[in-house]
């Protein structure tokens, strides 16, 4: 194991010299006579767990960007990322580590293109075609109007930076400038792509070590009265990747008028996390010398139930509306309005809804700000910035029985959260730290992701943080992820 | 009767001293001519310093002898002092006559200091107080020095822990004048002034390094004196467009030890709180103009080395008449309490005339010198429009700079009739420079 710890450290620290000594001030590698430029980054992550856990993840990265300028008018751009996590190599088993033993081989590796599309502008429209990132909306932290790309939440679930965990599809774009000087515009997204969220779920087959460090723990097993175990059997209804079908499309407009930029959108999609059907139940009986099921053998109760359930994923539409307004010098209100009219949620009222999933109109809203202030015995330099933002989703002709997520927790009429976010700079900004805190209100959960990222020099951008989650039930987004808590060293060089 | 003179006495000599406070009635100090040894021809060397240090520091703002010191002891350059070039224009034709022509028009409203009736050129080509060379000199009105009706300008941020390399970002920066443009089609008042009230727009796109590239900065400037600047940003980690407060605008880009209200010395908005006042006229070093097309003159631009000489620019000086003069902000949430800036006090109607404000020191609310910027080099096109090659950002509290080293499309003919005037959509618009930036 030290081996090959010092193996991996040794090509890093190498590679990294010979860049250093390669570039000892910052410079884009330029090509084809200036018209290809790429950049990019070496970077280490390591993150340790609170509780006696050790180190859960050794991430080494390497993401290469590259632009091509073919002519004022056309142009491409690619981002590459691949990434290898050595916490499998360097942690053989041991106590702790058995649990996610297994979880490497979905986890370990990842070779994938970030973005990859061009761009043709045509007077005053732009066409973007390709693998790449949309991302509509004004508030952080929790998603509204920001839909249209999923997440990958399999490594350190949604925390990290959403640039870097969204997951591109392949669409075109188009942006008509009907009036730049007002930001008055019209966007339309179509895309034939379709992929859901990731989470780390295990892989039931090779259950119980193959969930990952940030994987979900899957519901608690239930029984009947008389003692037989209620078996979930799933089945997941797989949407084709790319077809007609399983195309989302959309369009917004912005503008802004005395003060307020607007914005109105529309997209019609479907839920990037499936929704759970529910097919009727089968009762088996077990015969005397094993698990091999027999008929009924009458006179006493199954042994087993087997519920038959569909993961679904739904189609929806979405109609929202974004502003910002500048309220004095050092004030911005923000706001996002994401009205669902026929999102799928779960029931438990099965009189009703015998399939265990109905849709309600939802309406998902954020008020925020954004504000400096100066505190100078804080930071001479410059202000502190906060930003805050209140959440409510509202849940229309609610009723008993209504449910989400794979818990089936309660659905309240309405559900809030609020998030402060705190940040400035030091020594020139070779120094920031920030710190983000989400509080789930409903559920009484809460994250904190306080970090400080060190600027110095042109190439080396260290940056150590932690990510402390706190609940007490079986509850998402934060609840589940208690004893999860770890703090994090990250290693980036730029090149 | 009589007590009555002595009241009315009295009144009219508070009235006279309140208002001298306010600069309003302050008159122009008479010119300090400098007539010590240095002279055209003498070289400032690291040898030499300390013999002319007496001298030196009548001819330089404070905070630009400290980094002229660390330039020539540190970095090893050298500074030549040049003959008082009256060859090339301090403006362009079009403003000088623009101003001449709308002279004694334009007046300051005493009240709130707002500039009334102002017709385009400098408003007051002859001051007569402060408040006068405070809106000639405004560098989002005046068109020197970049602050032409358009502008676009390339730059790496060389960043120095006193003579130690730090860190660089580069950028390319375009702003654009609204209000009574004589020098670039489209002339006039422009429909973003007209309708809206803009009298400047800004943009700043980041192009080096990594971590930042592609942050893009958008400020809108208005004209009423209460309005605050309107303020977006392309942030690259968050892939969106937010909106940024007016006070964005007086913290640190990137680390820099500039603030964009600090950009071309001030960019400051005026606001009805402030108040200014006459310091001195004296004569001081003045940064030298090259002039030409950088393609047909390549010496044009100094040849900067951070290598051989880490913070310290080549730099020439020649001595011209300045106005020394200060500006309180009269605000407690203001990054600074006041600025002493120095403007070009050569005549408008003589060559290189021109109300440009070529350094600025800044006074944090303690009262203590904080940052100071202003000009290392300058060149000017055969058009008479100019713009710099080098340029100081200082923060004396903790001897950090920020060196500005670059050039304009003003100094580049291809780049010239190429870029100017400024295609509104591409260059000061976020979706325009998105496409730039990708």
């Amino acid at each position: 194991m030290k081996k090959k710890l010092k193996l991996i450290l040794i090509f890093l620290l190498g590679g990294v010299a010979i860049f250093s000594q390669a570039a000892p001030t910052y410079g884009r590698f330029s090509f084809l006579d200036n018209k290809l430029w790429v950049d990019g980054y070496l970077q280490n992550q390591s993150s340790f767990r609170l509780g006696g856990a050790g180190l859960v993840s050794f991430e080494n990265t390497l993401r290469i960007d590259a632009d091509y300028k073919f002519s004022p008018n056309l142009s491409f751009y690619g981002s590459w990322r691949s990434l290898y996590d050595h916490v499998w190599d360097i942690r053989d088993g041991g106590n702790y580590w058995d649990q996610y033993e297994g979880s490497g081989d979905t986890l370990d590796e990842e070779n994938k293109l970030r973005e990859m599309y061009g761009v043709l502008v045509l007077n005053k429209l732009t066409l973007k075609l390709g693998l790449q990132q949309i991302v509509w909306g004004e508030s952080d932290g929790v998603r509204l109007m920001d839909i249209i790309n999923p997440l990958d939440m399999r490594r350190q679930f949604n925390t990290r930076d959403w640039s870097e965990i969204r997951r591109p599809l392949t669409a075109v774009r188009a942006i008509y400038d009907i009036d730049p000087v007002r930001n008055w515009f019209v966007e339309w997204v179509w895309t034939p792509d379709f992929k859901k969220d990731l989470l780390d779920l295990g892989d039931p087959v090779k259950a119980p070590n193959s969930n990952g460090p940030w994987s979900i723990p899957l519901p608690t097993l239930t029984f009947t009265p008389w003692g037989a175990p209620v078996i979930p059997v799933i089945q997941e209804h797989k949407k084709t990747r790319y077809s007609f079908d399983s195309s989302s499309y959309g369009a917004r407009m912005g503008i802004e008028v005395g003060g307020w930029f607007m914005t109105l959108n529309y997209f019609h999609g479907f839920n990037h996390n499936p929704s759970t059907e529910f097919h009727g139940d089968t009762a088996l009986w077990m015969g005397p010398g094993g698990p091999t099921p027999i008929p009924d053998p009458g006179g006493r109760p199954p042994d087993l139930i087997m519920l038959n359930l569909i993961q679904r994923y739904y189609s929806m539409n979405i109609v929202g509306f974004t502003f910002n307004k500048s309220l004095g010098n050092l004030f911005i209100l923000r706001g996002e309005f994401a009205m669902y009219p026929d999102e799928p949620v779960g029931s438990l009222n099965q009189a009703k809804h015998s399939d265990m999933v109905t849709r309600r109109a939802r309406l998902h809203s954020m008020v925020g700000f954004d504000a400096k202030a100066w505190m100078r015995w804080l930071n001479p330099e410059q202000m502190i910035s906060f930003s805050g933002q209140f959440f409510n989703f509202w849940t229309f002709d609610h009723e008993w029985g209504l449910v989400e997520g794979p818990y089936n927790q309660k659905l309240n009429q309405s559900t809030n959260f609020v998030s402060l976010k705190v940040n400035t700079d030091y020594r020139n900004a070779r120094i920031s730290p920030d710190c983000l805190v989400v509080y789930d209100i409903t559920n009484s959960g809460w994250y904190m992701k306080p970090r400080v990222t060190f600027k110095y020099g042109d190439h080396w951008r260290p940056e150590i943080g932690a990510l402390i989650f706190q609940g007490h039930s079986l509850r998402l987004p934060f609840n589940v992820m208690n004893h999860k808590d770890e703090f994090y060293l990250q290693i980036k060089y730029l090149f | 009767m009589r007590n009555k003179k002595v009241i009315l006495f009295i009144f009219t000599v508070f009235l006279v001293i309140g208002f001298s406070g306010t600069g309003l009635f302050a008159q122009m100090p008479p010119l300090e001519k400098y007539q010590g040894p240095i002279k055209p021809g003498l070289v400032i060397t690291k040898d030499n310093w300390d013999q002319y240090l007496p001298e030196l520091k009548k001819l330089l703002p404070p905070s630009k002898l400290i980094y002229n010191e660390f330039g020539v002891k540190e970095g090893g350059i050298t500074i030549p002092i040049v003959e008082y070039s009256k060859k090339y224009p301090g403006v362009s034709s079009a403003w000088r006559e623009a101003s001449l022509k709308h002279q004694g028009t334009a007046s300051i409203d005493p009240k709130t200091q707002e500039l009334l009736n102002w017709q385009g050129g400098n408003p007051f080509p002859h001051p007569k107080n402060a408040s006068e060379l405070l809106w000639n000199s405004y560098t989002l009105y005046n068109r020197t020095a970049g602050g032409h009706d358009d502008h676009r300008f390339y730059a790496a941020f060389n960043l120095f822990d006193k003579n130690r390399y730090q860190k660089r970002f580069t950028w390319i920066n375009q702003e654009r004048r609204y209000l009574n443009r004589v020098e670039m089609p489209p002339f006039g008042n422009l429909e973003p002034y007209t309708k809206d009230g803009i009298v400047f727009k800004g943009t700043i796109m980041i192009t080096e390094p990594q971590d930042v590239r592609g942050f893009i900065l958008l400020r809108h400037k208005f004209w009423s004196m209460t309005k605050p600047d309107d303020v977006f940003s392309y942030i690259p980690a968050l892939k969106r467009i937010r909106r940024l407060t007016g006070g964005d605008l007086t913290d640190p880009l990137l680390g820099s030890d500039a603030i964009p209200d600090d950009f071309q010395v001030w960019q400051q908005k005026i606001t009805p709180e402030q108040t200014c006042r006459m310091v001195a006229q004296r004569e001081m070093f003045y940064p030298q103009f090259t002039s030409g097309w950088m393609e047909e003159n390549p010496d044009m631009r100094p040849k900067y080395d951070m290598k051989k000489t880490g913070v310290g620019f080549p730099e020439k000086l020649e001595i011209r008449p300045v106005w020394i003069w200060e500006v309180s902000m009269n605000n407690p949430d203001y990054v600074y309490s006041k600025r002493v800036l120095y403007t070009n006090a050569v005549p408008l109607e003589e060559t290189p005339g021109s109300f440009m404000i070529f350094w600025g020191e800044n006074y944090d609310q303690a009262g203590r010198l904080w940052r100071s910027n202003g000009y290392l080099a300058l060149g000017v096109n055969p058009l008479g429009f100019h713009h710099l090659f080098g340029y100081l950002f200082a923060d004396a509290l903790k001897s950090h700079y920020s060196l500005m080293d670059g050039y304009s499309s003003i100094h580049s003919k291809k780049e010239f009739y190429e870029y100017l005037p400024l295609d509104e959509g591409k260059a000061l618009t976020i979706q325009g420079l998105l496409r730039e930036a990708r």
